[in-house]
């Protein structure tokens, strides 16, 4: 059988399916697990190759080296440029490039002028 | 003259008075509960009025109200012009200001002067309601001043911290001068012109109609129209951080207190983007003197393309910042770069039905946006603000302490990314619609290029509150008022997705009814209509 | 309707078939693999070792408990995974293939944001559950990886839907008391043109590209060599699969097996129209649609066993180079055969 309809309806039509097949899914995956066994009560520790975890300063990483590597390896050249040369922080090169979109408003002002005075 | 007229006319003079009335309470008031109540109780009357006026807006069948100030007929005198759409962002904004003005009742205890504080914020709202309603570009000027100056001084608030004095100094540095261009470009229409009201401007820029009061023109409209929208869009791209005007943001946005931020982005800068769509929708549309030698559509491509930038800009931006605000500001920038997108899409080879949707999701998405930055931000303010912290790092795992942001944080993420049942799904949806009906596959592209950046740089809030587990031990604060704030925002964002089939059909009548060609014609009629009252009929 | 619903959620094409398919999926790239490298491959379970993906997930689910760490958040993980899961089977739905199929306006950015964006935030999310530096450098290699990927396979895909709705606008296929249209860029009414598009040799060259770079970026979002960076063994540990133990590697492993299925049959189905030139519930139609499974089956699975592993600046320029530039020029190709051919 094919519905068809408009892509809001749709989207929530699908989405509420996907919500009541995640509880759903969601109950199975909960009475299908080998339930608790005792012996494992103590929580453990986290793996670290076998190493133990106070080699490490924190037990997890600060969210400002989750993209160390995207901003300082993949993406190094477009991250120093809009660093080092768009934001810098300092007034005059704000000033440097608001003022050149104004220029280019002002500049498509004097061709637009440029335009009319020809036709 | 009508109630829902007089209403238009008084909301904004009961704000500034009530800002202005809080200094000489204070000589004999001290009482901060007493403050936290008195603006609470003027914001809501605000949105009161401004859901008044919109609702009998829709009940006149979105006919444009009019309120004179002083009696003046139109042109002589100041206006306010509401109709569809900025009834509508009226109503909005003065939403998203009433929930400032109650997250602040929670934020107080941070603050040692809330005189101030109460003073400056009421001055922002009636800036913000002023640039909304006014149908005049001057007054829009003054309303202009009343909002930059409310913004300088809430951004300087915190004056021992030196991130906000140098923030505050940049902003007001070039926003005083960016103000004074826009006085420039009033002038400049007014000499071509003879006018300053908007409907009048209107009139003769695009339907070549004079009236008795104002007469016909004084001069050279076409080469004045180009002069001042130039000016005019660079100050209003500069309020509503557009890259390259979107440097202030950040720089505000991390140090100033919270509940400022969540109106800055929720109210101040969609003003912004408001007056852009009134400047080139309603006083200089596709039949107007600034069409006629291909500025236009010329300006609308460079719109496009800087709301392209923006967009890349503010989500590259997003994955390397540290201090929470900052890079909400960036998440800001980029979404005002996605609603410039679809606000450009008026060049005159792009057919209406596709410009109508480009509109709609243009409203829909700053609701879906302003509502999603709120909650996000409500929701970290009252981690970061109980923590006296706002380096994410530092923030790690707090919000295990308050499982209320944790649920605001993941719904507020799953708003601003667009996750399906979610109402920025819909406005994504309807953006996608637009430019590929348009034939511009190639911002579709776009589009979800800044969606995967951005999303990486929600997920890193996601990943530093939530996730890492506790492992200092904090003092808990009481999350008070914020309890039903970020609980009915988190249902709100939930609710714009489920319900927005009939959101939409609301939306784009209010669309229809007052940026397309429909909707210009009734903003001059109902001016026209008042001009008949004087002249007996003429 | 709510039985053959229900019906197509759960059984076909729903969640056993899926499961199914992902199984017998990730049989055939062990075994083929393993014979392009001359090893055995799976054994044990089954005819050739057919039953032993399946075995693997039921021993993990049922039989082994998993390790509970300190810092982790077992009952979120579970969550995120299974709604990574039923957001796929609900993408189904926009198939051909389903007992109830939706068809709709635009329905293909449905599927992009439920397949591209649900599903890989789910899955970073779920590992971002475990505290571990090694989850969460191969949370972050996975992700910067996602941020080239994305984008890529939805211009990628994207291109023939173009393609389809241009050639469908002409001649109308859906037809509603006597006003016949096409729904432009429907999946469903896309995968029933795009077959005729290949004749046209213009078509054919765009759709060629943007195939080859789908099926990298598909490549990459399975996290096959050569881009199992995010779960590099040997070098991370096992990434972000580092601290999955029991039901959770189980689910885990189950959702990456269906996203990689998933996307193979949508390929099907946009680029190469499903069971084209026959019909679905004709032998011919099915045997094709069999054929075209694994033929693209195969080709991932020549090039995971061709290459080793890239580093991740190697791999996330390689995914630009051949997956994210064709991506956008096969896209920008059919735009403009649309407004000339």
């Amino acid at each position: 059988m094919l519905i068809v309809s408009d892509p809001v309806s749709a989207s929530i039509f699908i989405s509420l399916m996907m919500l009541c097949l995640t509880l759903l899914l969601y109950l199975v995956v909960k009475a299908l697990k080998p339930k608790h066994s005792g012996s494992g009560d103590e929580s453990r520790e986290m793996y670290l190759g076998g190493e133990h975890p106070n080699i490490l300063s924190k037990p997890h990483v600060l969210q400002s080296g989750l993209y160390w590597a995207i901003v300082f390896r993949d993406f190094k050249r477009v991250y120093r440029g809009l660093v080092e040369k768009v934001h810098t922080g300092i007034a005059i090169d704000w000033a440097y490039y608001m003022t050149a979109w104004l220029l280019i408003l002002l500049l498509l002002a004097i061709i637009a002028l440029g335009v009319s005075s020809l036709i | 003259m009508n109630h829902a007229s007089s209403i238009v006319g008084a909301i904004t003079p009961l704000l500034a008075t009530a800002s202005f009335s809080v200094p000489l309470l204070s000589l004999f008031i001290r009482s901060k509960k007493f403050y936290n109540a008195y603006a609470l109780a003027v914001s809501a009357i605000a949105l009161a009025m401004a859901s008044w006026t919109f609702v009998s807006l829709v009940e006149g069948g979105y006919k444009p109200i009019i309120y004179r100030f002083g009696g003046w007929p139109p042109p002589v005198g100041i206006v306010y012009e509401v109709d569809a759409l900025n009834g509508f962002l009226g109503l909005y904004a003065s939403l998203v200001m009433f929930i400032a003005f109650l997250f602040s009742t929670w934020y107080s205890k941070f603050i040692d002067d809330v005189i101030w504080y109460y003073t400056l914020l009421l001055g922002l709202e009636t800036g913000v309601i002023g640039c909304i309603y006014t149908g005049d570009v001057f007054n829009l000027f003054v309303m202009l001043e009343v909002l930059s100056i409310s913004a300088y001084g809430l951004a300087a608030f915190f004056t021992r911290r030196p991130a906000a004095l140098e923030a505050a100094f940049k902003y007001a540095f070039i926003g005083a001068v960016i103000t004074t261009l826009y006085f420039i470009a009033t002038v400049i229409l007014y000499s071509a012109y003879g006018t300053l009201n908007m409907a009048d401007l209107l009139g003769k820029s695009t339907l070549a109609s004079s009236n008795g009061f104002s007469g016909w023109l004084f001069g050279d409209i076409a080469s004045a129209s180009l002069a001042a929208i130039a000016f005019t869009l660079w100050v209003f791209t500069f309020k509503s951080a557009l890259f390259p005007n979107h440097f202030w943001v950040p720089d505000v946005y991390s140090a100033a207190p919270v509940p400022v931020i969540a109106a800055f982005s929720g109210a101040v800068e969609v003003t912004g983007v408001y007056v852009v769509a009134r400047f080139m929708y309603t006083l200089f549309g596709a039949g107007s003197v600034l069409a006629l030698n291909g500025y236009r559509d010329s300006i609308l491509l460079m719109l496009l393309v800087l709301g392209v930038a923006s967009g890349l800009v503010g989500s590259l931006m997003m994955i390397m910042q540290k201090n929470a605000y900052r890079l909400l500001g960036y998440s800001t920038i980029s979404h005002i770069g996605l609603l410039y997108m679809v606000l450009s899409l008026g060049m005159s080879y792009v057919p209406s039905d596709v410009l109508k949707t480009a509109l709609t999701a243009l409203i829909y998405h700053i609701v879906n946006f302003g509502l999603g930055k709120v909650l996000m931000i409500s929701s970290i303010g009252l981690v970061s603000a109980s923590a006296g912290e706002r380096d994410l790092d530092k923030l790690s795992g707090l919000s295990r302490l308050y499982p209320i942001a944790s649920i605001g944080i993941t719904m507020a993420v799953f708003q601003l990314i667009g996750l399906i049942p979610f109402g920025g799904f819909y406005s994504k949806l309807l953006m996608y619609q637009a430019f590929i009906s348009s034939g511009q596959l190639i911002l579709a592209v776009a589009l979800i290029v800044v969606s995967a950046i951005s999303s990486l740089g929600y997920l890193k809030i996601f990943y530093a509150l939530i996730f890492p587990p506790l492992l200092r031990s904090y003092v808990k604060e009481s999350e008070g008022v914020l309890m039903p704030i970020i609980s009915a925002l988190a249902i709100a964002v939930l609710l714009l997705g489920i319900f927005s089939p009939a959101l939409l059909k609301f939306i784009e009548a209010v669309v229809e009814n007052s940026l397309m060609p429909k909707g210009v014609e009734m903003y001059y009629g109902s001016f026209a209509e008042v001009l008949r009252g004087y002249t007996g009929g003429g | 309707m709510i039985l053959e619903l229900i019906v197509s959620a759960l059984v076909f094409p729903g969640v056993l078939f899926i499961s199914a398919l992902s199984f017998f999926t990730e049989w055939y790239l062990r075994k083929s693999v393993a014979h392009m490298q001359s090893r055995m491959g799976p054994t044990y379970v089954g005819p050739i070792g057919l039953l032993q993906p399946f075995m693997d997930f039921v021993k993990l689910l049922v039989v082994k408990e998993e390790v509970k760490q300190k810092h982790s958040i077992i009952w979120l993980a579970e969550l995120f995974g299974v709604l990574g899961i039923s957001a796929i089977v609900s993408s189904l739905l926009l198939l051909p293939l389903s007992p109830i199929r939706i068809a709709a306006d635009y329905d293909f950015l449905i599927y992009v944001y439920l397949l591209g964006v649900m599903v890989p935030i789910a899955m970073v999310a779920m590992s971002l559950c475990m505290s571990n530096p090694f989850v969460s450098a191969g949370a972050s290699r996975l992700l910067s990886m996602i941020l080239i990927v994305e984008p890529a396979f939805f211009a990628g895909m994207l291109t023939p839907i173009s393609i389809a709705t241009h050639i469908s606008s002409s001649t109308p296929v859906f037809c509603e008391e006597a006003y016949c249209r096409s729904p432009p860029y429907s999946i469903f009414y896309s995968s029933i043109t795009i077959g005729s598009a290949w004749s046209n040799f213009v078509y054919a060259a765009a759709l060629i590209t943007a195939l080859a770079a789908v099926i990298v970026s598909v490549q990459a979002k399975a996290m096959l060599n050569p881009f199992n960076i995010p779960e590099a063994e040997q070098e991370l540990i096992a990434g972000i699969k580092t601290e999955f133990s029991g039901p959770l590697l189980a689910i885990f492993n189950l959702l990456h097996n269906v996203e990689l299925s998933s996307s193979i049959l949508f390929i099907i189905y946009v680029f190469l129209g499903g069971p084209y030139p026959f019909r679905h519930l004709s032998i011919q139609g099915v045997l094709v649609l069999v054929a075209k499974y694994i033929t693209i089956l195969t080709l991932v699975a020549v090039v995971r066993a061709l290459f080793g592993r890239f580093r991740v600046e190697q791999g996330v320029w390689i995914l630009i180079k051949y997956s994210l530039i064709p991506a956008i020029a096969a896209v920008a190709m059919a735009s403009l055969f649309n407004l000339y051919v």
